[in-house]
């Protein structure tokens, strides 16, 4: 697991770690029952504060995606499949919002756009 | 508080090596003093060694150290007046061993040795000179102080025969009679009475001393 | 749970400066940076923290415990590492620490022959012959030897190169692994706690500006700049400083959302670091 903080970003430092832990989640490269460093170990790694890092973490308990456990450790909690397909929808409805405006923006036509999504379906990513 | 009197010891090698350069200095200088070349070079050895402490603190700013270490201040101040004894003990010692030497070697200088009497006389010159320059010492630090101690200094080493003239041939009846008095007075007695009054006044001293500090910032 | 350092109305007057209701917390297993320009009181309170001075008025309590009535108990479980290493020049480091070393209870030798170690300190070298990141390391030394619970360092990097400087944030680092230890650390370096530092203290004038988290700061309060048409817009009370020059203005702003609301697009508007947020400050005070 690879976490990268931006100290010039406009996004408060614990967000960049949310974002980044619970992407890992949803991607399934964390998957439940796996271990997370201690907030105070990943302070000193990051060069941060603990107290960012136990913001980030007690968020991340908050939205369900990990569990703390008092004096054992931090532990990804059982994903509710749902709940990770919906967040996944979200992410692909984003994207593709996203190429839809830029699409727009150069005046591109439905047709065109959907020839490029072709494309890439069907090449191996 | 032990561990305070021997860093003052270990601190001050080089200040050692000159005391006792001078105390050799003082017996082969002033042999006219007969028997009393210990007790002055005593007193100059002891108080060399004691403001050599102050001054070396004093340089280092050790009392932020020591101050911030857990030490109580009393110690502190209490060290320093233990520390009188220990070069007290050391000088006598070296002194001792030097004019042994001497005389061993037939070298043709007379030497005198320590007695009770020089000791005692010289623990109450030592006293009464420190009782005076330690509160000094702790109220304003070495470099401030230092003035009034040389002048202190001086003064009580050129005043002191001056006062034993003075008490041997007394212009008073009053003063002739004390003296006669004391001077029947057993050695014991002389000996224990000028002790006592030694550290009478250096424990003064040290309740005066202790206030001044306690009271000082750094 | 007991705070490792708390002060309350802690007051202490001289000619011609007064440190005044100085209140602050700390709680065990966090680095506090006490930060404010020279001059501002740091190293009296510290002073003060250490009883190198007597405070006029207010508590000071230390593992819960006031610093005068326990202050053997209190120093022993301090490690201080302060600006100027007051040290007798003549002697080696091992001749140092065998003075020290007897007057803290929990003193351990095998540690600090460990820091030796790691720190690469010359221990036969006489003190006068150290160069200052070697004196400060010596102090760190002491001050980790002798299972102190509170680490209180008065401007230790000042006069030290970054990479120095740096060595000593991962020393600290590491040292907050412990989760019962707690750092006091004055300077006027603040980047060496933009990064790692958990609460911030800023004082000037012998005043507390403010005591949060660091995060607090450095997510709320914001760096604007815009152009100068923007000054005489009745906002100027937003701003803790400004500076002006030929082409714009910048300025510091506490409520970085709140300005965004009301001039977002007219401005740009960037993260302050903690230099930025006590020079503002202390131009402010200067200018007023």
């Amino acid at each position: 697991m690879n976490i990268i903080i931006s100290n010039s970003s406009e996004k408060p430092i614990y967000e960049q770690i949310t974002s980044q832990i619970k992407d890992y989640i949803i991607k399934g490269v964390l998957k439940e029952a796996d271990i997370l460093p201690s907030i105070r170990n990943l302070a000193k790694e990051l060069k941060i504060s603990v107290i960012t890092t136990k913001r980030a973490y007690d968020e991340l308990q908050k939205d369900g995606f990990i569990t703390i456990v008092p004096g054992k450790g931090t532990y990804v909690s059982a994903q509710n499949k749902d709940l990770l397909r919906e967040s996944r929808l979200r992410i692909v409805e984003e994207k593709l919002m996203e190429a839809v405006n830029a699409a727009k923006s150069i005046e591109l036509s439905f047709d065109e756009i959907l020839e490029m999504l072709k494309l890439f379906y069907e090449e191996d990513y | 508080m032990l561990n305070l009197v021997i860093k003052d010891i270990l601190v001050q090698r080089r200040t050692f090596f000159g005391a006792f350069v001078y105390l050799l200095f003082f017996i082969f200088a002033f042999q006219s003093l007969e028997g009393n070349v210990y007790t002055s070079a005593i007193v100059a050895f002891v108080y060399l060694l004691v403001m050599g402490a102050f001054a070396y603190d004093d340089k280092s700013k050790a009392d932020i150290m020591l101050n911030s270490l857990p030490i109580k201040r009393k110690n502190i101040v209490m060290a320093k007046y233990i520390s009188l004894f220990a070069y007290v003990v050391i000088g006598t010692v070296v002194f001792s061993v030097i004019t042994s030497v001497i005389s061993m070697l037939n070298i043709s200088i007379k030497t005198y040795p320590v007695t009770v009497e020089l000791l005692v006389s010289a623990i109450l010159a030592i006293s009464i000179l420190n009782s005076i320059s330690f509160p000094l010492m702790f109220k304003w630090g070495y470099n401030k102080a230092r003035v009034f101690n040389m002048i202190l200094f001086l003064s009580i080493f050129f005043s002191a025969p001056l006062l034993v003239n003075f008490f041997s041939k007394p212009d008073s009846e009053f003063i002739a009679t004390v003296v006669a008095f004391l001077k029947r007075q057993s050695d014991i007695t002389i000996i224990s009475g000028l002790l006592s009054l030694s550290f009478i006044i250096l424990f003064i001293s040290y309740l005066i001393s202790l206030r001044f500090y306690k009271k000082r910032e750094f | 749970m007991t705070p490792i350092l708390e002060i309350k109305n802690l007051r202490k007057d001289f000619k011609g400066f007064s440190l005044k209701d100085i209140n602050l917390s700390l709680e065990r297993g966090f680095i506090m940076g006490f930060i404010g320009p020279n001059g501002a009181g740091k190293s009296t309170t510290i002073k003060l923290i250490l009883n190198l001075m007597e405070r006029d008025r207010g508590e000071i309590n230390v593992f819960g415990k006031d610093n005068i009535k326990n202050e053997i108990e209190v120093k022993n479980k301090i490690g201080f590492v302060l600006d100027e290493n007051h040290y007798y020049e003549e002697i080696t480091i091992k001749e140092m620490k065998r003075i020290i070393a007897p007057f803290y209870k929990q003193w351990d030798d095998g540690v600090f022959n460990k820091y030796v170690k790691d720190f690469g300190l010359p221990i036969d070298r006489k003190i006068k012959e150290l160069s200052k990141g070697m004196k400060m390391k010596f102090s760190l030394a002491v001050a980790l030897s002798h299972n102190a619970e509170l680490l209180i360092m008065d401007e230790p990097t000042s006069g030290l190169d970054p990479v120095v400087r740096s060595e000593l944030l991962d020393i600290l680092s590491d040292l907050m692994q412990d989760e019962n230890k707690g750092v006091f650390f004055s300077t006027h370096i603040t980047s060496d706690l933009d990064k790692i530092a958990d609460y911030i203290t800023f004082i000037n004038n012998g005043e507390i500006v403010f005591s949060t988290t660091k995060d607090d700061i450095l997510d709320n309060f914001g760096l604007v700049k815009g152009p100068k048409e923007l000054i005489f817009d009745n906002n100027l009370y937003e701003f803790v400083g400004m500076r002006e020059n030929q082409y714009g203005f910048e300025a510091l702003v506490q409520d970085k959302e709140k300005f965004k609301k009301l001039y977002g697009n007219k401005v740009v508007i960037e993260k302050p670091t903690l230099e930025d947020i006590m020079v503002y400050y202390t131009r402010r005070d200067k200018n007023a």
